[in-house]
């Protein structure tokens, strides 16, 4: 099961086959052609002095261009290929599958950070990595060139959900799956900015920074057509700077903002992007902020320390600002019980929907929607701020909330009763809910969280109540540990 | 609250308060009888009782009546408005064209036909509004589409970019020739995949072109041609670049064509290489026929008219044979050379790919230097044939660091190649003539090249002592006019121009042996203290006396207010074109870390120094470098002349003005001037910055005091 999607989080890197023989340009075709031989191999890249890639000779090119046509003495350079499609190592294997077979290839050579040559992939090789009916799917979510491409990404992307849940791939890792390739599209599009940026005068980044997302995004457990929720975790400078430097940032941040937006990542209605400068700080400035929403704990620090907890870097030079800023959330929590009570007590209305007597608790205020359950407030949320309070208390760093809770089991918080249970709650809500995001979006609906309890079978709405019922033992669990209060 | 539970509410309110009356007042009667101790009266409770009784009734008839009003109001109205709320929630969210059929009492009168006629009408408004949206976006795409298809017809690599240099539109040939695979092109510029300042300078000169006029009877119109490079360098590419005008002959775009021309010469290449394998198949008959000869030769026993005859007849075949051969492989070059697209190009941007070229293959430094010329000719062979002699001489003499420049002639564009050691003899430079050149077509030879640019070259020493290899050029034939727009009125800030003398060894220090960066602003007016800012801001650096083109500075940048139409006219620049370009205070910085140390020099400095001193405060960074001004020094050097605004100033120094007020070419054209006043402030005993200084001073004070009278 889980060889299916882990094609995506593979690097070119780890595929690719030392670099074929080279051949400087001014080498001739019997030269290269020996070298070729001399290798086994079957093809000689042809290169200038920096080890840069200048064309390409393949076997192909051998038995049409050279044998019998042109003289031995020919120099390489006039009948290689010039055109040579090359790949980056740090680059996904995905995309590196969806190019050769868009462009028809079947060698794609590989170069490091200066361009120079340093292995080729094999179409064969890559492929041996991903099943058949996976390689289609890449076809689709490797749309190149465009604006309009990256949408279509966007909209496979619905497809690709579609599929791997009629194939009974569990929930959490289509979406560990969908958040990696919105995570990616969010590394590719601030690549662009920064490039654009750069050649209108702006200048490069003047300190190094990090890009986030939170939310849904951080954890791994994106649904279909999550909104933005991200931000800038930016190095220190001295103040003086700050006009330059946030000058920069700020740019920076409405060109990605749109950008996301266009490709089909709506902004946030919460304004929780990296436009808002609450969202946009040096790494001192984060530490400040922490410390002021622990310090003041009102209601808005609450919730948007809620927002923040789940952070995860998508961008950035320097591991280290994000690795800093996740080891003083840590310490700082472990430290602040008082904290951790007063974000139970925001959330302590986020109840489980069931009623009284055992039956689901519907929508009221929204005629369109009247009778159906809201599986994000009413069953997940809760078991994600349940958890994530429990390992915020523990000094998990994990943020997934499957991972954190082996973690806690791992740490002897969960019993391996609890662990199983929860986890069955969390990957069958999270399958009814993408199981109907991905019939509303062929139905052209509006994409939600909401599902009727009739559409469910007899067996499912018995699981689904005893889901919820797990999931409100974990929360008076965490209420009586964060509170004392046993009611 | 619905409507319903509301009258309900409110009808019940009424009867128990009826009710209440009721009782109450009969509770007083009771109290009354009380209190006049009644009681024992029999009568008076049985009166009291019959009242009671009557009251009772009473108070049974008010709750029927008002439960029968309640009944009528519920029917006729509460219910209604009910299924008037919901039946509109349906047709706000799912359906607008159904229509409220309701067929109960009709209390409220022509409210549902009206409800209805309204709904109607805002479905057919919303149903025509979606037509034409959809009308008009069905047009937009269906012109996108024919577009698209005529761009992929196309043979040429076609892009199409706004003012910013983002591509809007290209065809799928401009991917394959700039060497795109294939990343996404959203909001991209043009100058990731190209060479920048190519395409800025032939932008600029259409600007120009267009802003004065010119386009109307130029023999190109609105287009020009230009050769620029891949950014890697590895494939130099023929462009042609056209503007789009819109309202007002205001540029919004440009639509640019590439060629690979490294791919057409190559294929011409193959072409010539059949040709001469041609020619080389004749080789073998002639060769026939001189053995025949031979053979005749050595049979002295012929008959020695016949032998005479047939001697003729050998002869005269052969060499008709070999007149053919010749003339075959004349042909074939004549073919490669009268290929060859001779456009007109300016110097530097040649002359960087060459630095680039040998930077990336070897460790030959080049410097380029000089200000940049025009010339005409074929600017694939040129950069060949300037990277293959520089190969050769640094073979020759063993030379690792080497300037290259053009310079303008009376007739001529000389493009020199100096390095510090001795002239080359005629000897060893002829000695190259017939080498080929790496990398050209067809086996190229460097005396093909310089015989197609009617162009011979030759070593000697220059003034400054450097060796140098001059190769002459054509100038090019459609030289940009010198600008017949006014010049910027001369500013003084007096204050501003005493400036605090240099320190000691600077002050002391040869003027040509310091650095100078020479810039120039344009701006959206005159007043910097009334709002005006910079928009543009360009500078270049002089090392040694050498003016280095391939170190420049060039930014455009965002006002954060409108261009004022007048000021567009001197510079071309619009809001469209600053639009996403950084603010004043991120590109002063990077100005600033271009600087350094160096002394500013600038024309009526006064007025560029006040803009760069007002945002000091905002960008956080202070220019408390030397400034020296051409204006001042014009005035010091030529004072018998009042003409000293930079258009005069050029020419009397003969320096070649192109692009005239774009900061750019103002301060090349700047930098030029300034590099050839050094040589006359020597000669006037000026030698040091500090003596500099002290003789721009004497003439601010002289113009001060002018002014107070």
């Amino acid at each position: 099961m889980r060889s299916q999607t882990a094609i995506f989080n593979k690097l070119v890197r780890d595929f690719m086959r030392d670099c074929p023989p080279t051949a400087p340009a001014s080498a001739t075709c019997a030269e290269t052609v020996e070298r070729m031989v001399a290798a086994n191999a079957s093809s000689v890249i042809v290169t200038d002095p920096g080890n840069r890639i200048l064309g390409i000779v393949t076997e192909q090119d051998v038995a049409r261009r050279i044998a019998f046509k042109v003289s031995p003495e020919t120099p390489v350079e006039t009948v290689m290929t010039r055109r040579v499609l090359t790949i980056p190592a740090g680059e996904y294997l995905y995309h590196a599958i969806g190019r050769m077979r868009r462009y028809n290839l079947r060698h794609l050579p590989v170069l490091d950070e200066n361009r120079a040559v340093i292995g080729i992939l094999n179409l064969h090789d890559a492929l041996s990595a991903a099943s058949a009916q996976m390689v289609q799917q890449i076809d689709l979510i490797t749309h190149e060139g465009t604006l309009e491409g990256l949408q279509k990404v966007k909209t496979a992307q619905v497809e690709l959900a579609a599929e791997l849940l009629d194939d009974g791939l569990p929930a959490p890792e289509i979406q560990a799956l969908l958040t990696h390739i919105n995570n990616d599209i969010y590394r590719r599009v601030t690549n662009l900015c920064i490039a654009g940026l750069d050649t209108e005068g702006w200048g490069a980044p003047p300190v190094e920074f990090s890009v986030i997302v939170m939310g849904s995004g951080g954890r791994g457990e994106n649904f279909i057509f999550p909104d933005q929720d991200n931000g800038f975790i930016i190095a220190d400078y001295p103040d003086e700077d700050h006009n330059r430097i946030d000058g920069y940032f700020m740019e920076l941040a409405s060109r990605l903002v749109a950008a996301l937006d266009t490709v089909g990542l709506p902004l946030c209605r919460g304004y929780c992007m990296a436009v808002n400068p609450m969202w946009r700080k040096t790494l001192a400035q984060w530490f400040r902020q922490l410390d002021g929403w622990g310090r003041k704990r009102n209601r808005i620090a609450l919730q948007l320390s809620d927002i923040f907890f789940d952070f995860q870097p998508v961008w950035g030079q320097n591991r280290e600002l994000a690795r800093a800023l996740r080891a003083h959330i840590t310490t700082m929590l472990r430290q602040d019980r008082a904290f951790l009570r007063a974000m139970y007590e925001e959330i302590s209305d986020h109840n489980v929907g069931l009623g009284l007597f055992g039956g689901f608790v519907t929508e009221k205020e929204d005629p369109y929607y009247r009778g159906q359950v809201n599986l994000k407030h009413h069953a997940l949320l809760p078991l994600v701020e349940a958890v994530r309070l429990l390992s915020l208390r523990e000094g998990v760093e994990q943020t997934g909330t499957l991972a954190r809770m082996d973690a806690l089991h791992d740490l002897g918080v969960l019993d391996a009763n609890a662990r199983e249970e929860l986890r069955s709650a969390f990957v069958q809500i999270a399958n009814l809910v993408l199981r109907q995001q991905v019939a509303d979006f062929r139905t052209g609906r509006k994409v939600t969280y909401f599902v009727h309890p009739d559409s469910l079978t007899k067996r499912a709405r018995e699981h689904l109540a005893e889901a919820m019922k797990a999931i409100d033992r974990l929360r008076n669990r965490v209420r009586a540990e964060l509170t004392g209060n046993l009611g | 609250m619905k409507p319903r539970l509301f009258f309900t509410l409110a009808f019940s309110v009424i009867t128990l308060m009826i009710l209440m009356v009721l009782l109450v007042t009969l509770w007083l009667g009771f109290e009354d009888l009380i209190h006049h101790e009644n009681l024992a009266n029999p009568e008076s409770i049985a009166l009291w009782e019959y009242v009671a009784q009557y009251g009772v009734s009473a108070g049974f008839f008010v709750i029927t009546i008002l439960f029968a009003v309640w009944l009528l109001f519920d029917e006729g109205v509460a219910k209604p408005l009910n299924y008037l709320t919901r039946e509109l929630q349906t047709i706000l969210r799912v359906n607008p064209h159904q229509e409220i059929l309701y067929e109960g009492p009709q209390q409220l009168g022509l409210l549902f036909p009206t409800i209805n006629i309204l709904c109607q009408r805002l479905a057919n408004q919303e149903q025509a509004m979606l037509q034409a949206t959809n009308a008009a976006t069905a047009r937009v795409e269906e012109q996108k589409r024919r577009l698209e298809a005529i761009l992929m017809d196309l043979q040429e690599g076609v892009v199409v970019c706004n003012l910013n240099n983002q591509v809007l539109l290209y065809n799928q040939l401009a991917l394959k020739i700039l060497q795109v695979t294939g990343e996404l092109g959203l909001g991209r510029s043009l100058f990731t995949l190209v060479t920048r300042e190519p395409i800025s300078n032939a932008f600029r000169r259409l600007r120009l072109r267009v802003a004065e006029g010119r386009h109307r009877h130029h023999p190109q119109g609105t287009t020009a041609r230009l050769v620029c490079a891949t950014t890697d360098g590895h494939h130099t590419l023929h462009a042609q670049m056209s503007l789009i005008l819109g309202d007002e002959e205001t540029p919004t775009g440009y639509v640019i064509t590439f060629n690979d021309i490294t791919e057409e010469l190559a294929a011409l290449g193959k072409r010539d290489r059949l040709l001469r394998q041609a020619t080389e198949g004749l080789r073998a008959p002639i060769a026939n026929l001189c053995a025949a000869t031979e053979t005749q030769a050595a049979n002295p026993d012929m008959d020695p008219t016949a032998r005479l005859a047939f001697e003729e007849v050998i002869f005269k075949e052969s060499a008709t044979l070999s007149e053919t051969v010749n003339r075959l492989c004349q042909e074939y070059r004549d073919v490669i050379t009268g290929y060859w697209p001779m456009t007109d190009d300016l110097s530097a941007t040649l002359l960087e790919m060459v630095a680039l070229r040998l930077r990336e293959t070897s460790n030959i430094e080049v410097t380029v230097v000089h200000l940049p010329q025009w010339l005409h000719g074929d600017s694939h062979s040129i950069i060949l044939l300037n990277e293959y002699l520089i190969r050769r001489i640094n073979d020759h003499t063993g030379v690792m660091a080497f300037d290259i420049g053009a310079e303008a002639g009376r007739r001529q564009v000389y493009i020199d190649i100096a390095w510090s050691g001795e002239p080359l003899p005629a000897s060893v430079l002829d000695g190259w003539l017939d080498d080929p050149l790496p990398g050209a077509p067809g086996g190229l030879t460097v005396r093909d090249v310089l015989d197609h640019h009617k162009s011979e070259m030759w070593s000697d020493r220059r003034i400054d002592d450097l060796a140098r290899v001059r190769v002459p050029m054509l100038p090019a034939r459609d030289l940009p006019t010198v600008s017949d727009l006014p010049a910027r009125p001369e500013f003084y800030d007096f204050a501003l121009l005493q400036q605090a003398p240099p320190g000691d060894d600077l002050a002391a220090r040869p003027l040509k042996s310091l650095d100078y960066v020479v810039f120039d602003t344009e701006t959206t007016g005159l007043k910097p203290s009334e709002g005006d800012e910079i928009i543009s801001i360009a500078g270049v650096r002089i090392v040694q006396g050498r003016i280095l083109t391939g170190e420049i500075f060039d930014r455009q940048v965002n006002p954060g207010r409108l261009i004022p139409k007048e000021s567009t006219r001197f510079h071309g620049i619009t809001d469209e074109m600053v639009n996403g370009k950084p603010p004043v205070h991120l590109v002063l910085p990077q100005f600033h870390q271009f600087v350094g140390d160096a002394v500013l020099v600038a024309h009526n400095a006064a007025f560029d120094m006040k803009f760069l001193k007002l945002k000091e405060a905002e960008s956080g960074v202070v220019f408390a470098n030397s400034v020296l001004d051409t204006l001042l020094l014009s005035v010091f050097l030529h004072d018998h002349t009042q003409e000293h605004n930079l258009d005069a100033i050029a020419a009397r120094f003969g320096v070649q003005v192109s692009a005239r007020h774009t900061a750019l070419g103002d301060a090349l054209v700047t930098a030029g001037v300034f590099v050839r006043m050094l040589e006359l402030l020597e000669d006037m005993d000026v030698n040091t910055l500090g003596q500099a200084i002290a003789a721009s001073s004497s003439i601010v004070e002289i113009r001060a005091q002018q002014r107070q009278f």
